[in-house]
């Protein structure tokens, strides 16, 4: 072990200089959050499903919940809706619905 | 929606979290989005299961998840939470790193994860402009724009230094850097296929033929190896942070990177890259992304051989209607002179309408299920129509015959073949690169 320090740090090592392979990375512009609610009492919260897994990924999940809102908040009322298209894709319509007629929305599920 | 003004409260499997708030927050999102976790597996739980999630705990948090749920969407935000800022870039990249000893910087390239693993060879100046002449393009030339991050013709020629490379494959790689097609990804840990046509396979000396999928040309070997170490320097493709394939695969060690046979092509079985559009005289790589291979592992027999790559492509998800059929000369020539299919289309007709599977063994797939069951939704064919099916009805999942390819390739001593579940991306002129 002494020995293998001694040799790293040898000045009779030759030293290479070598290109460096990574790229800069430029991060993205951050951007702050929505304002909060007060309160979800009496307020429209819609449950996406952003469609991975099918019907039993978020949409099974969501209806979970949306059973849970019933039983524990009836106050609180939720939409749950699919998100149409591939999981990635845009959905401008649905955000435009739930800007006009909701208040919040709990998405589901990333994988 | 946080953009519109409509507090949002996502929910992701506990796994992401290091991804999310460290790469995907500040190189895509830019918001500390108020995730909520859960216990994975997730997608293709039972409704029992998802019960048990919702009423459970955040297991980040060790909260109850509804109770962090609320929390998201009614908390306060933070003093960071409100912030709009320029980010600051990251770190600046010296074009050269600091001198050390070979061992050391052989160390070095592992911890930073720019290479596969294996020994490299150190990208001296002196090497990276030898490797330089093998193009006429300027080492600043911008070859292609991936995850944000510009990668100049000078980058791929340290990758191709790294890799072992000589000059001549330099136009090779840097069409293959040009296809975009330099980052690993997904949970289920895609592979990828490279396939090269044209005189350049002669030039730098590439094999079509017996053993041309394994480890016993330079030239395969090498160019393969280096789409893996631009994955990982240029397509900052690494562990925990953008790469998150749960298995790996062995193929992303040389990306199955060989050349067609065409000297071996049946008359009239045009090679990929004229099938793609090109001249014969073109020379072109052909990038694929997929998952596997399974392989008919003897000869062809009396049982007729186009029933018999049918057969087991039943095992295949369908998805996409997408497969490559990769075959040995002696196969082709057989599917040509015995079972009579005169082109490659007429076999990818053939197999399109003859493929059937049960409508559950479609939808049972993942991937499928994710991919297609939205459009199954919509009203969009065939997949309406195959959602409602019952479960045992046959469905020909492999509907677009043009989705559906064949490679030759190998040394003629064996009828055999490849079926793989490898989508054609993208075919790029090598000759654009010389």
């Amino acid at each position: 072990m002494a020995l293998k320090q001694d040799r790293l740090s040898s000045k009779n090592l030759k030293l290479f200089t070598v290109l460096n392979p990574e790229i800069q990375d430029k991060a993205v512009e951050l951007s702050p959050l929505a304002p909060r609610l007060d309160t979800l009492n009496g307020k429209t919260v819609y449950l996406v499903d952003v469609g991975f897994g099918g019907d039993t990924g978020g949409y099974s999940l969501l209806t979970e919940m949306q059973k849970w809102f019933s039983e524990h908040h009836p106050e609180v009322n939720t939409v749950l809706r699919r998100k149409l298209g591939p999981f990635g894709a845009d959905a401008p319509d649905l955000w435009k619905e739930i800007k006009a007629k909701g208040d919040a929305m709990i998405m589901a599920v990333g994988h | 929606m946080e953009q519109m003004g409509i507090p949002t409260a996502p929910m992701v499997g506990d796994i992401f979290q290091n991804y999310l708030m460290t790469y995907d927050m500040v190189y895509n999102t830019g918001m500390p989005l108020r995730f909520t976790y859960l216990p994975m597996p997730i997608a293709g739980m039972p409704p029992e299961v998802h019960k048990a999630y919702i009423e459970g705990n955040d297991p980040i948090t060790n909260k109850p998840v509804m109770t962090e749920i609320i929390k998201a969407l009614t908390k306060p935000l933070t003093a960071s939470e409100q912030m709009t800022a320029t980010a600051p870039q990251a770190a600046p990249q010296p074009r050269l790193l600091d001198p050390d000893t070979e061992e050391n910087l052989q160390q070095l390239f592992i911890k930073k994860d720019w290479t596969d693993g294996l020994p490299i060879v150190l990208p001296t100046e002196a090497r990276v402009a030898a490797m330089l002449e093998g193009t006429r393009h300027k080492p600043d030339e911008a070859v292609v724009t991936v995850r944000g991050r510009s990668v100049t013709v000078e980058k791929v020629a340290v990758c191709s230094v790294m890799a072992g490379a000589k000059a001549e494959y330099l136009p090779v790689i840097l069409a293959i850097a040009a296809s975009g097609q330099i980052t690993f990804g997904s949970t289920t840990s895609m592979a990828k296929m490279v396939v090269v046509n044209g005189p350049i396979r002669k030039e730098i000396d590439m094999n079509s033929g017996m053993g041309a999928l394994g480890p016993f040309n330079q030239a395969n070997a090498v160019i393969g190896r280096t789409l893996t170490i631009m994955c990982k320097a240029l397509g900052n493709s690494h562990l925990g942070g953008s790469y998150v394939g749960s298995l790996g695969s062995t193929l992303q060690y040389n990306n199955m990177c060989f050349a067609e046979n065409e000297e071996r092509l049946p008359q009239g079985w045009n090679s990929v890259s004229v099938q793609m559009g090109f001249k014969p005289a073109d020379s072109v790589v052909t990038l694929f992304n997929g998952w596997s291979y399974i392989s008919s592992v003897g000869e062809m027999s009396a049982y007729p051989a186009h029933m018999w790559i049918r057969d087991y492509m039943r095992a295949l998800s369908g998805f996409g209607s997408i497969a490559t059929l990769i075959i040995d000369p002696l196969g082709a020539k057989h599917l040509k002179e015995v079972e009579g299919f005169s082109t490659k289309e007429m076999l990818h007709q053939w197999l399109s309408e003859n493929v059937e599977i049960p409508a559950r063994q479609y939808w049972g797939n993942g991937v499928v299920a994710t991919f297609n069951l939205p459009l199954a939704h919509q009203g969009l064919e065939p997949y309406s129509t195959w959602q409602q099916m019952p479960p045992d009805m046959l469905i020909k999942p492999f509907n677009n015959p043009k989705n559906i390819n064949t490679v030759v390739v190998g040394g003629g001593t064996q009828t055999i073949w490849f079926i793989t579940d490898m989508r054609l991306v993208k075919s790029v002129s090598v000759d654009a690169w010389r």
